[in-house]
């Protein structure tokens, strides 16, 4: 039995369906990121385990009891909220004592809870600073301190490091992993930041107009996103679109009809002849062959022409014009000065790196969480 | 044209561009705030026989002393129902479910008009033959039998209740509504019922402002005179009341006995106007 | 950033409308601008079903209280023998006095506005170019009338200004004087309002870079973008001096009666034209409050 359930929940306001259908099951000790863009329905999800939003369908079961009724107050979950959650009015200690206060602890329990958490949380010396003397990231490890205090059931998190800066949303994602999976707490993140997803969760939801769209570990997602939503939200995907033949695929890269279309190999998969799909391939798949190299066998060879390159850090990520589309192609930054603009370069790139996606027109109702698609473990 | 004039004087003296362009308000306020400030507080010290404090002394008589705090107890009582009032409205209306823009205007009339034209509206519907009063009466209750008048203490509190109430309403309303949904939601989640939440939280929050708000009001309700003067005339035992008719008054003329008692209105006053101060600060700090 | 106008202006005395955005200054002061509702951050939710009650509770008594007495103007003001008569309303604005009255409200009025609000303008201009800080100084005037209420400085005046050289009681010239010191939290508040939106010191240095002059540059540049603040401060300084009873009663008395003196003056003898007059303060107060509104709610481009 699942640790908690989502059964057939749905959030309509007046006649918008803020979330519609969605069944997922956490298991005890595992950390789960609800992923999407704003308005996909990840917070209403989180609110509705909270206890904050009442689900207009389907019920909620924690430890297989259910939930859905219950009053937030009596849930016994923690909740960290985006910012500025803090009482402002008490000391970091007594943020955190506060929830053990409604439970009326002794006094000098309280104060060694506190101090074990504020320890937790790596602010050891700070409890007696007001929120308004403490720095984004350091009320974000009071306001996770103060949720943990309670010893809750489970730990709720709406977009905590949103309003962060960048070096301290880092340090601190890895921080809420490490304390998660010291303290072996069941865990529910809500973000819309990919990369903070896929580096510290078990297992990542992918959500889009308040329904899952995908579901599995982040390896998984990033490398067999199952939808095109998926494909394009994470990570930077190449997406070329084609009709599936003969167990291959007809990409047609030449608007003229004069040239022959180009054909890619890709990972077998079951589909009549006919269906127009979509080939994803990540621009690090995609290596660049000097001018004399062989292509590998049963490699896919495009040629193209540089059209733009940007400078991104560690990689300098190429968009090669190829007929009518445009392909990304990652280079690592040490070895990216010798393609220039307007250069005439041969991509090539193996099948085991192409997925392909059938571009489903009826709308994904009840689909299961698996995805359709045969294993596409390495071949 | 500046080109031209900033290789001259401006440029060598720079402060004496800003110098002329602050002058024309410094010598409007000295010669009409500083100046004459200067002059009561100077003026409180001169009596017929020359320098001394005898006008002070005389304040703290029987006749005075009453004034103060009887004008003290006044601004108390506004300030605190006024201010309770405004509060709960300020919260009902920021947090309830109907919103109305037309409230807020006439809030803000309200505030902003008082003196003479409130002070007859008053008379007007709880006067001795207000419309209020007729009203009462034919349903048997005569207020004025049991000795209320509207140009008693009673009365003055009502009267300024008309503009201190919504005053504190839109005083409170910005401190309300930057109450964060994320306090209320993280006391629930931490197990606090909402008797909890308002005793632990919502009232600790909101006491800086009200407070602040509330210390305003006093302020307000204590210098206040035209409302009271178009009220009752003499009657009315309050401060402002007794200097003005200390100035203005043929038999009383005493200018130096007015200026005491304006001195110590100001000290009042100004301890008011630190609190709000003060509350103003913790305020800001919550409240971001 | 838009701000949220709330400012209570107190003053029993008729004070202007003050808006008070506390997290933005220290103190109250001037102009009320009420935002529109809609505008208002739906903030807190006492996500309670049983609050529309306290609502209308609450919301029900003020409007109650604050209309009442006003039936009692209007039922006073239209009383006859049996039902009503208008008698009294045409007499009153057939009294030439009204008007003579009146315009001397109005006239220290204008004169008001145009010493105010032409010196707030100049020196905060100066201020946020050169003297940046004088701001927060500024800011404490807006406490002014709490610390230093009519009576108080009336009572100054009277002593200052009763001496020759400096004989100016009962002149006009000391009212407006005083009216000019005792409105300039309002205008200030005012002003500053749109000074702050317009960014003043990038406007004034590209206009320079441009070569314009100052003066150029002040009326050209930021005259439009603080415009609607300048009309703000003009509508807070006018309702206030229409409604300002104390200052006129210490400094002029009977020698320059001004509106509301009169209107006091006037119940002794005609309460019914009294209180058609104390109709008209009302509804005029009403207006001045509709206009900030609108007056505020274009849409500033900066």
């Amino acid at each position: 039995m699942s640790y908690l359930q989502l059964n057939h929940i749905s959030k309509a306001y007046g006649s918008s369906m803020a979330v519609q259908d969605v069944n997922l099951q956490i298991q005890s000790g595992e950390f789960i990121s609800l992923l999407g863009p704003s308005g996909c329905g990840k917070t209403t999800i989180l609110r509705m385990v909270a206890g904050f939003e009442r689900p207009t369908g389907g019920m909620i079961a924690l430890e297989g009891r259910d939930i859905t009724h219950i009053s937030a107050n009596r849930r016994d979950m923690g909740m960290v909220f985006q910012s500025y959650s803090l009482f402002p009015h008490m000391t970091a200690s007594q943020n955190i004592a506060f929830g053990l206060r409604v439970k009326r602890m002794a006094r000098s329990q309280q104060r060694l809870r506190v101090h074990e958490m504020l320890d937790l949380v790596g602010l050891a010396d700070k409890g007696d600073r007001y929120p308004h003397q403490l720095s984004g990231g350091q009320q974000q490890r009071v306001a996770l301190a103060r949720a943990l205090a309670i010893a809750p059931r489970m730990l709720l998190l709406d977009e905590p490091l949103s309003a962060l800066d960048a070096k301290v949303r880092l340090q601190l994602r890895n921080e809420i992993r490490r304390i998660q999976q010291q303290l072996g707490i069941t865990t529910l993140f809500v973000t819309h930041d990919q990369e903070e997803a896929l580096s510290i969760s078990d297992r990542v939801v992918v959500m889009s107009q308040g329904r899952i769209e995908q579901e599995g570990v982040p390896e998984e997602i990033y490398l067999a996103p199952s939808t095109p939503f998926t494909a394009s939200f994470i990570g930077a995907m190449n997406q070329i679109p084609g009709v599936w033949e003969q167990e291959q695929v007809r990409v047609s890269t030449h608007p003229d009809t004069n040239i022959p279309n180009e054909f890619l190999q890709t990972q077998p998969i079951d589909l009549a002849n006919g269906t127009a799909v979509i080939v994803l391939v990540r621009p690090e798949s995609i290596s660049i062959l000097s001018p004399e190299a062989a292509a590998p066998p049963d490699s896919n060879v495009l040629s193209g022409l540089i059209a733009s390159r940007v400078f991104l850090g560690s990689i300098v990520r190429l968009s090669v014009l190829i007929g009518d589309f445009y392909l990304k192609v990652d280079v690592p930054t040490d070895q990216a000065e010798q393609f220039q603009s307007g250069q005439v370069v041969r991509l090539c790139f193996m099948p085991e790196q192409c997925r392909v996606l059938t571009l489903d027109p009826t709308p994904k109702v009840d689909r299961p969480i698996e995805s359709k698609q045969p294993t596409y473990t390495d071949s | 044209m500046t080109s031209i004039q900033s290789r001259s004087l401006w440029i060598r003296y720079p402060w004496l561009a800003t110098a002329l362009g602050l002058a024309p308000m410094a010598i409007g306020l000295i010669g009409f705030l500083i100046l004459p400030i200067l002059i009561m507080v100077v003026g409180s010290f001169k009596t017929e026989q020359g320098w001394s404090i005898a006008n002070y002394l005389n304040t703290m008589q029987a006749e005075y002393f009453k004034s103060f705090v009887n004008t003290l107890v006044i601004s108390l009582v506004t300030a605190l129902v006024g201010g309770v009032l405004g509060t709960l409205t300020a919260i009902v209306l920021a947090w309830g479910p109907f919103k109305s823009s037309s409230l807020l205007t006439l809030a803000s009339v309200a505030a902003n008009w008082g003196g003479v034209p409130l002070a007859f509206a008053m008379i007007t519907t709880i006067g001795n033959s207000g419309w209020l009063t007729e009203i009462l009466r034919m349903v048997g209750l005569d207020p004025y039998r049991q000795g209320f008048t509207v140009y008693g203490n009673i009365g003055l509190i009502l009267t300024y209740l008309y503009f201190q109430w919504p005053l504190m309403l839109l005083l409170m309303l910005p401190a309300v509504q930057r109450f964060r949904l994320a306090w209320r939601e993280a006391a629930e989640s931490l197990g606090a019922t909402r008797s909890q939440f308002w005793q632990w939280v919502g009232i600790p929050i909101l006491l800086p402002p009200m407070i602040g708000g509330m210390a305003l009001l006093f302020a307000n309700a204590f210098g206040a005179q035209a409302t009271a003067f178009a009220l009752a005339g003499g009657a009315l035992n309050l401060i402002t009341i007794k200097i003005t008719f200390l100035i203005k008054g043929q038999t009383d003329f005493n200018p130096g006995l007015a200026n005491a008692l304006s001195v110590e209105m100001t000290i009042v006053l100004a301890i008011a106007v630190t609190i709000y101060l003060i509350t103003n600060k913790r305020t800001r700090e919550w409240m971001q | 950033m838009r701000r949220s106008f709330f400012e209570p202006v107190p003053a029993p005395n008729a004070l202007p409308f003050q808006a008070i955005d506390f997290t933005q200054t220290t103190i109250p002061n001037a102009m009320t601008v009420v935002a529109p509702i809609d505008q208002i951050p739906k903030s807190q939710a006492a996500p309670n079903s049983r609050l529309w009650i306290w609502q209308a509770v609450l919301l029900l008594g003020l409007v109650l209280y604050l209309l009442v007495p006003i039936v009692g103007l209007l039922r006073f003001s239209t009383r006859a023998a049996n039902g009503i008569t208008f008698k009294y309303y045409l007499a009153a604005f057939s009294d030439p006095s009204f008007y003579t009255f009146l315009g001397n409200s109005l006239i220290a009025g204008l004169w008001t506005i145009a010493i105010t609000l032409t010196l707030t303008t100049f020196t905060l201009y100066w201020a946020y170019l050169k003297a940046r800080w004088l701001l927060p100084f500024l800011e404490f005037l807006s406490l002014l009338p709490f610390v230093v209420p009519a009576v108080t400085l009336g009572l100054g005046l009277i002593q200052v200004f009763s001496t020759p050289p400096l004989m100016l009681t009962g002149t006009p010239y000391l009212l407006i004087g005083a009216y000019t010191v005792v409105t300039l939290p309002f205008a200030y508040r005012a002003i500053e309002n749109s000074l702050q939106g317009a960014n003043v010191k990038t406007l004034t240095e590209a206009a320079e870079n441009l070569g314009s002059g100052w003066g150029r540059t002040f009326i050209e540049v930021i005259l439009p973008c603080v415009w609607s603040g300048v009309i703000s401060g003009g509508l807070l300084v006018l309702s206030y001096v229409l409604g300002e009873f104390t200052l006129a009663l210490f400094l002029v008395g009977s020698s320059f009666q001004t509106f509301p003196l009169y209107i006091q003056q006037l119940y002794s003898y005609q309460p019914q034209y009294s209180t058609v007059m104390s109709l008209l303060s009302f509804i005029s107060t009403w207006l001045v409050a509709w206009l900030l509104v609108v007056v505020t709610r274009r849409p500033n481009q900066a």
